[in-house]
């Protein structure tokens, strides 16, 4: 029989926000149906939905035909439907062939359970995909790759019909891409329903079949690949053509004085960094990771300490012991981990935004509760923040807006930021809060702001900055301004080849 | 495909250093105490040192309840819980025990099937905090302390209950050898069927899965949650084994002895030490019981140096910390493993 699963109309409710709305589709076994949409599109609740992790307000799930319902994840494994999720659920302390089978060990004829046989039925399935991973090796001693790949091997045990991927390339470098590639060509062979989460349209287009956007929880489109292309997926996931994004921006023209100039800053990672950078001047940093970038900002927020070179801020030559001290002399940084750095997730937009001047608010004892809601509307109006109330929790944002609240923190007039350093601001962030946040960085140049722009998408540094530093094994290595600056001739630079 | 061989298994494991001070820490002390260093002939090490039969048996004594308490509280910390309630079922146990056998004529054994249906009550208590109303077990259990330690002295004004059954003391006492306790060699064998559990049957290993990732677990359709309840009621009934074992020791049942001693706090500073997780989800009981031993023999070392016994329990606090930050630098190593390249 063909293998298939079907959604039907499905709906979700969370409170305060509709999720899903009337969602219908048919992945059918043998094909890769690629699912598309920005973040909050709500892809990653219809994967829960489709693994028992919750359940649909309305509508139906068919599994090859037949009405099912999960009321938790084990139902779903049972019934042969396994989701990879982005966060990896593997148990780090635990060896490699019982993260394959946990939840079915093998037993003994005694009832005990088999190591011997779990290590064979385990070795068995790496040798098939390939892999020089050892089955008793402890899984937090993989490396990420790896990891991702006991997490695929786990579903594929299972034997599951249908097997999803939220996400699975995040942590790949290319050549373990193409390895994962080739065993979801393989699942395909073999007839089972491959479902791929995807923000990559590069990589949806090499693998699959269909390709069903959604957006703000509603079905968008169902298209077939070989008659798409990318910017007709683009134009159905955000609404608008954004080809022409950066032609679109309102940018500064005119630069002040210098506000910050480097000189061959050294620290444990930095080996010689030198660079200036003028009010209202957007500085891109370009670069591999573990060039030097973040390191370079983290010195300069005083987050790690600097070992050689000197660090001239608006004339007056400064060494910041802690962040503290950046941020008293104007220094902000949003930090390129948003989640582990930047924001405290389980407290509120308004305690998120009130953080770093909370002590200026109202007198010397009391905070100004008035204050701290006053600059919490204004961030959350100003950079139109999608929240039903600024008493709600970070964590529960989508990506895009959780850095607009960042971005607010440090550009309240309660604060006296002229050096804005922004690393890699848009990292997971969909297409169209992307162009927003473009305006913004624009935006902030105007008002006066010196901006440092780091980013590990070329395009992206090349057609924001007015000036790149391209930085190479802690090295500077080059100063590009836009106009003359190529992707061509950018990756020259950044691997020094 | 590289294998990770037995040597290096066993140079990784937490428990091999403890192992070799263990040894070092026994060979110092019997040194000392045998008086060798004092000119005494090496013999003396039998007669009063730390051989002799006296100082022996009581590090027995106090192992043999160790041990059974370090069975529940170690399998809850590989789950990824606490239990800080132990020594309070351990004393609401005994009085409860002590007092049946006082006030009622019922026989021994009926009067523990009691205890033993209470201390399963004492861990869906546990369990129904964590599991329904979602408390950290952190704080749930030091709450259930504190009731059970209260009851004890609302049960009695504050005063200690004989043993009213010679015979339960006697079976509690009886020694093999001479003088050897027969429960150390219950006790063990106590530790060697927990640890086969938990290494030797799905069940066993389900318990470190849902302690080292309990979304990972549940979401791989385990249930950690009735996991919890298994480890919660069995380390209750452990813990009312041994509270029944140490009253029958001192043949009384008091409000307060087992509190002030807190062979809880001992337990989980060995099971730590000994390599099992303060986070859940890895060690094992026999880096635990070497742990354990050396604890033991530390403590007698201190003893014997004549070293005032206030010493003790900063050192004791002290071993717990340090063994702590190991923890919590290995638990953030693998923790870190999974989100870094």
């Amino acid at each position: 029989m063909e293998r298939s699963l079907e959604f039907r109309g499905i709906g979700k409710l969370y409170p305060g926000v509709r999720a899903l709305e009337d969602i219908s589709f048919k992945a059918e076994g043998g094909k890769v149906l690629a699912l598309l949409g920005e973040n909050g599109a709500g892809k990653s609740t219809l994967l829960k939905i489709m693994s028992g992790d919750q359940r649909a307000d309305e509508g139906v799930v068919l599994l090859n035909g037949e009405e099912v319902h999960f009321s938790d994840p084990r139902d779903a494994i049972a019934a042969g439907v396994s989701v990879i999720y982005q966060e990896r659920q593997l148990i780090p302390s635990m060896s490699v062939m019982e993260n394959m089978f946990p939840g079915a060990l093998p037993k003994t004829k005694a009832g005990l359970f088999d190591r011997a046989r779990l290590r064979r039925d385990a070795s068995e399935i790496i040798e098939k995909f390939g892999l020089p991973i050892d089955p008793t090796e402890q899984v937090g001693r993989l490396n990420v790759a790896y990891q991702q790949m006991v997490e695929i091997m786990k579903a594929y045990r299972r034997d599951s019909q249908v097997i999803a991927f939220d996400e699975p390339t995040a942590p790949l470098t290319d050549a373990e891409i193409n390895i994962l590639f080739e065993i979801i060509r393989q699942l395909k062979a073999e007839g089972k329903v491959v479902i791929y989460v995807s923000h990559r349209l590069a990589e949806i287009f090499q693998i699959a079949d269909e390709i069903v956007v959604l957006k703000d929880g509603c079905l968008v489109k169902t298209l077939t690949t070989a008659q798409t292309g990318e910017s007709e997926l683009i134009h159905a996931m955000v609404g608008r053509d954004i080809g022409d994004t950066y032609s679109q921006l309102s940018r500064n023209e005119s630069f002040g004085d210098v506000v910050l100039e480097v000189k061959n800053l050294k620290t444990q990672y930095v080996r010689d960094a030198s660079f200036k950078i003028r009010r209202g001047e957007v500085l891109g940093f370009a670069g591999l990771v573990g060039a030097g970038r973040t390191e370079v900002a983290r010195a300069l927020f005083g987050a790690d300490p600097v070992t050689g070179g000197e660090i001239i801020l608006d004339g007056e030559s400064v060494t910041f012991k802690t962040p503290r001290e950046a941020i008293d002399h104007g220094v902000a940084l949003c930090p390129e981990d948003r989640k582990e750095q930047g924001l405290t997730l389980q407290s509120s937009i308004k305690n998120n935004i009130a953080m770093p001047v909370v002590d200026k608010l109202g007198t010397s004892l009391f905070v100004d509760r008035t204050q701290m809601t006053g600059l919490a509307d204004t961030a959350v109006s100003r950079y139109s923040i999608k929240t039903p109330s600024i008493d709600k929790i970070v964590m529960e944002l989508s990506g895009g807006n959780q850095q607009k609240v960042i971005l607010g923190r440090w550009t309240n007039e309660k604060m006296t930021t002229k050096l804005l350093i922004l690393d890699e601001p848009t990292k997971g962030i969909d297409v169209g809060t992307k162009a927003e946040i473009y305006q913004m960085v624009c935006d902030f140049a105007k008002q006066g702001l010196a901006v440092i722009f780091i980013s590990s998408e070329l395009t992206e540094v090349i057609n924001l900055a007015d000036n790149i530093v391209v930085m190479h094994n802690g090295h500077v290595t080059g100063i590009v301004p836009r106009q003359e600056a190529t992707e061509e001739s950018v990756l020259a630079l950044a691997m020094m080849e | 495909m590289q294998k990770v061989s037995i040597t290096r298994r066993i140079m990784r494991d937490k428990a091999t250093p403890l192992l070799i001070i263990f040894i070092v820490l026994t060979v110092i002390t019997m040194t000392i105490s045998s008086g060798v260093l004092d000119g005494k002939p090496f013999s003396a090490l039998f007669t009063d040192g730390f051989m002799a039969s006296g100082n022996l048996l009581n590090i027995f004594y106090n192992l043999v309840i160790q041990c059974i308490m370090m069975c529940g509280i170690a399998c809850i910390l590989i789950g990824g819980n606490i239990d800080l309630s132990v020594a309070g079922q351990a004393t609401l146990n005994a009085m409860i025990f002590a007092w049946l056998c006082q006030n009622t004529a019922l026989p021994w054994p009926v009067v523990l099937l009691i205890c033993l249906a209470l201390a399963t009550c004492c861990g869906l208590a546990n369990t129904l905090l964590v599991n329904l109303l979602k408390f950290p077990p952190f704080i749930a259990t030091i709450g259930m302390a504190s009731i059970y330690s209260g009851l004890c002295n609302v049960i009695t004004a504050g005063n200690n209950i004989q043993i009213a059954r010679a015979s339960f003391i006697s079976m509690a006492k009886v020694t093999l050898w001479d003088r050897f306790p027969a429960t150390f060699l219950f006790a063990i064998a106590l530790v060697i069927i927990y640890q086969f559990v938990l290494s030797r049957t799905t069940f066993g290993r389900s318990i470190y899965m849902s302690g080292g990732n309990a979304n990972a677990a549940r979401l791989s359709g385990l249930k950690p949650n009735r996991i919890r309840m298994i480890l919660f009621i069995n380390n209750s009934i452990l813990a009312a084994i041994g509270g029944l074992l140490w009253s029958a020791n001192i043949k009384l049942a008091s409000p307060t002895a087992i509190i002030s001693a807190t062979p809880d706090m001992k337990v989980i500073s060995a099971s730590i030490l000994g390599g099992v997780s303060f986070m859940g989800g890895a060690g094992h009981l026999g880096g635990a019981l070497v742990a354990l031993l050396l604890l033991n023999v530390f403590d007698n070392m201190l003893t014997v140096l004549d070293v005032q016994s206030y010493w003790n329990i900063f050192a004791q606090g002290f071993l717990l910390v340090v063994a702590l930050i190991i923890d919590y630098i290995s638990a953030e190593r693998r923790r870190k493993a999974l989100l870094v390249r």
